[in-house]
């Protein structure tokens, strides 16, 4: 008897499989009986097939296997267990000499919970078989289970999940793009539910809270709301939650995402508008209004939302401390993020990323405008076929699977939106006011049309037409950040006192005693700092822009010096041997500077290129496993389409 | 401002969570003045202060005291820069490691820096001192003397109630630690503590014979 309940079972998980890509309205409840009976006449491959995985002589290798201890279902005492973990099935033995495995826990569909135990030597986890199945009541019971360090109870929960199909970062961790296309089966969003309901949770609570947003929630409890709504649980916060956690919670949601709120692609154009900004106010803002709105759809819908957020947070400044400047230097980091981690680049861009957020918190009516809310609704489901199909089985399917299909999917579709994005870019520039609407259409498109590579190279000049104007003002965008210390060339300052140039000090505003401990070079300890951290890469990078700088300068100087000593050869009858020889001097260092400049162009413009193609090989490789992938489960269907038929006609 | 003179050259870095108040102690304890303004810290920052060391050893021989150069790290708490914060650690001879007795959530996260230093910081074992700040605000308080005193106790580390309002155990939090360091390095090369005591000591000479240098890179591995 035993044993027949457990072949339904795994008959059940096969059957769930091939039940990938079923119709929206095929109710797997009902049917599945039908399947279950009708699986005992298929062919006889897959019955060699399930009767393998029946009597699991364990000659696969096991994933994962080690003593636990496993608490008893009725008196809750301890027993240490041989566990083994094979394909999709956790076997436990009474020993690791013993072969006669005395249970088996069914992985697929479990959901494992890390327990947090008070009692510091304990590290308990559970695992919960997901589908409770009315006719095998041992299959729904609980199983209790004990590692002896943290690190050890964290690998088996790894293990287990993954083997259980519940692939951890189902929501943390997860692309933008890829979570809002999931949660689609919840109804509309615009953004995450979880940042719905962090948002929804400190409105209601936490608006008043002094230093919300700064203070972080404790560490434990974010863990583990984490990994509730990695379990996809969706959990609501219970009032008594702490509102600071859950602000911790949203942070951490948007550090952990895969690419920033503002894509890599973007970051140095984000950020050389702040600079745009400073020198001409009004052309600065429509910089930063042209690269909000390249923002991919889900992107642009997020910030937003936080944007508007955080305006009605900065309201109450009053009680909870926090204006916008503050939100911003919380937050903006959060969002803004460079793909270095280097010290000295993070250090001072947060300053520029500050100055950027405080600025879409404040005028969030001008950089994200209602209007634009309403073209910016999703799009019609039609274009997203390749989604539709999946959501109407996921929850019930292995999770697994669906996952997998899902990366594989949205890594080719978010390449494509990259593609489209910047091929975007070049009809942008010629300010059609139509191509705001015509991008948010566009986007969502599945596969790319257009190579990634084709639109690159796009970008590339696009590039160069943005920073055309200042491009030796400037480190150059491929720097990663800008670098005001090196705008004035020839006078050597510390970091601090960049730091404190570009960004209100914390000691600013306080009457400052020891205001130039900094400058004093002997003793600046930011510059040792620099030193001791990679910063002299840094500036060897930047050193080259220096010196040209310097160059560039000289020559100027020279020049001046030409014109002005000019007046005086007229009296010397050589002036026009002498005007010719200088011009020709310009004229030569004016195109030897040329030479310099293309040169390094070229450089730059070079390596993009590799970036590219690498990225377009990525892209490639992505699509034609997606194209794979596609083909055999249609295989699938037609399979199970004919088995179907074949029960019907035999009922 | 501060000549290149001076016997020892010593780095305390302040530790925390986000708005504990490590700027505001910092500044009090430089400049004796409180601001309540509530900014947040970008990464990193310093502040530095002078002050001269006579040891109370057992042999009661003070001799002249020793001309203590004192750079204070101020870092960030916010998560975004902890990757940028912990690098920091190794640098750091000692630790302030501040919570906010108004605020039981930074009391709770006190176990999870400690063991980012024991993996960041120089060695295993390095001086700590808690502090828990904000003790003026006693209508607020939360976090128990008591408990706090316990938690230190299981760490063996020194534990004072400060205030950065009023100043209240500010200098005697930092002199605590930094008698913990200049014991450790007077320690004659317990194994141990070999690294840190050598490029202490290496120091030395560097700051007397003129501008102070980094003394980065204790992880030297010998």
């Amino acid at each position: 008897m035993q044993e027949t309940l457990q072949r339904y079972i795994l008959e059940r998980h096969r059957f769930r499989k091939m039940s990938l890509r079923l119709p929206k309205d095929f109710s797997l409840k009902s049917d599945l009986g039908k399947i279950a009976r009708s699986v005992s006449m298929m062919s006889g491959e897959q019955m060699a097939a399930s009767n393998r995985t029946q009597s699991p002589i364990l000659s696969e290798k096991p994933i994962k296997c080690g003593f636990l201890k496993k608490q008893k279902t009725f008196v809750k005492t301890w027993q240490q267990k041989y566990f083994s973990l094979i394909e999709q099935k956790l076997y436990y033995f009474k020993d690791n000499i013993d072969n006669k495995y005395q249970g088996c826990i069914v992985l697929p569909g479990c959901q494992v919970k890390e327990v947090y135990s008070s009692d510091d030597g304990k590290f308990i986890f559970e695992v919960t078989p997901g589908i409770s199945t009315d006719q095998n009541r041992s299959a729904s019971e609980t199983h209790v289970l004990m590692a002896s360090t943290q690190a050890e109870m964290e690998e088996w929960v790894k293990a287990i999940r993954k083997a259980a199909g519940v692939v951890s970062g189902a929501v943390f961790g997860r692309s933008l793009a890829d979570t809002i296309t999931y949660e689609k089966k919840y109804g509309r969003h615009s953004v995450p539910i979880l940042m719905e309901k962090c948002v929804d949770f400190i409105r209601e609570n936490g608006l008043n809270e002094e230093g919300i947003f700064r203070l972080p929630g404790q560490d434990n409890l974010v863990k583990q709301l984490r990994e509730d709504f990695d379990a996809g649980e969706r959990p609501s916060f219970s009032s008594d939650t702490d509102v600071h956690t859950v602000a911790s919670l949203f942070k951490l949601y948007l550090r952990e995402l895969p690419e920033p709120v503002v894509p890599w692609c973007q970051y140095d154009a984000f950020l050389g508008c702040e600079e745009k900004i400073c020198i001409n106010e009004d052309k600065g803002h429509e910089e930063l209004i042209r690269q909000i709105r390249l923002l991919p759809k889900e992107n642009y819908n997020l910030l937003c939302f936080l944007c508007r957020f955080f305006f009605e947070v900065q309201k109450n400044s009053i009680e909870n401390k926090m204006n916008a400047e503050n939100l911003a230097m919380v937050m903006g980091v959060n969002l803004l993020k460079s793909k270095s981690e280097e010290p000295a680049a993070m250090m001072q861009s947060t300053s520029i990323i500050q100055k950027l957020m405080t600025l879409m918190i404040i005028h969030h009516e001008k950089f994200f405008p209602k209007a634009n809310d309403l073209q910016n609704e999703p799009v019609p489901q039609k274009n997203l076929q390749s989604f539709v199909e999946w959501e109407a089985t996921e929850e019930s399917v292995l999770p697994g699977v669906v996952q997998a299909k899902n990366v594989c999917d949205s890594n080719a579709s978010s390449t494509s939106e990259n593609g489209l994005a910047t091929l975007e870019e070049g009809s942008l520039l010629k300010d059609d006011p139509e191509s705001w609407k015509s991008i948010a259409r566009k986007r969502t498109q599945t596969m790319p049309n257009a190579k990634p590579f084709v639109a690159g190279k796009q970008l590339n000049n696009i590039a160069d037409e943005l920073f055309s104007d200042d491009f030796w003002m400037t480190s150059t965008p491929s720097n990663g950040y800008r670098d005001s210390s090196f705008s004035s060339p020839g006078h050597k300052r510390t970091l601090s006192e960049d730091l404190k140039c570009n960004r209100k000090s914390t000691y600013d505003n306080v009457p400052c005693s020891q205001g130039d401990s900094g400058k004093s070079p002997v003793s600046s300890p930011t510059n040792l700092c620099a030193s001791n951290y990679g910063v002299a890469q840094h500036q060897q990078q930047s050193g080259t822009y220096l010196k040209n700088c310097l160059n560039t300068s000289g020559l100027e100087n020279k020049t001046c010096k030409n014109s002005a000593t000019l007046p005086n050869l007229e009296d010397l009858k050589v002036t026009d041997k002498k005007d010719e020889m200088n011009q020709r001097e310009e004229c030569i260092q004016s195109l030897q500077k040329e030479n310099k400049e293309l040169k390094e162009q070229l450089e730059i413009e070079k390596k993009e290129r590799m970036d590219l193609e690498i990225a377009f090989q990525n892209a490639k490789r992505a699509r034609d496993d997606a194209e794979n992938r596609n083909k055999l489960l249609q295989q699938k269907i037609e399979e199970y389409a004919r088995a179907m038929s074949a029960s019907g006609c035999r009922p | 401002m501060f000549d290149g003179d001076y016997d020892y050259l010593i780095k305390f870095l302040a530790l925390g969570d986000s708005g504990v108040g490590k700027t505001s102690y910092l500044y009090q304890y430089t400049d004796g003045k409180f601001n309540s303004k509530f900014i947040t810290t970008v990464g990193i920052d310093f502040r530095e202060k002078r002050v001269v060391y006579r040891s109370n050893g057992p042999d009661g021989a003070t001799g002249r005291g020793q001309r203590i150069h004192l750079q204070l790290w101020d870092t960030a708490g916010q998560e975004r820069f902890r990757s940028l914060t912990t690098a920091f650690f190794r640098d750091a001879m000692g630790f302030l490691l501040l919570f906010d007795l108004t605020n039981e959530q930074s009391f709770l996260n006190v176990r999870n820096w400690i063991s980012q230093l024991q993996i960041h910081a120089y060695c295993e074992n390095p001086d700590i001192v808690l502090c828990g700040n904000k003790s003026d605000l006693e209508d607020q308080r939360v976090v128990k003397e008591e408990e706090a005193k316990q938690l230190a106790e299981k760490y063996g580390i020194a534990y004072y109630e400060t205030s950065a309002v009023d100043g209240t155990n500010v200098s005697k939090a930092v002199e605590t630690l930094l008698d913990l360091i200049m014991k450790r390095m007077e320690r004659p090369f317990a194994s141990a503590d070999q690294n840190a005591t050598g490029t202490s000591r290496r120091s030395v000479t560097q700051g007397r014979s003129g501008g102070p240098r980094p003394l980065g890179r204790r992880r030297v591995k010998s």
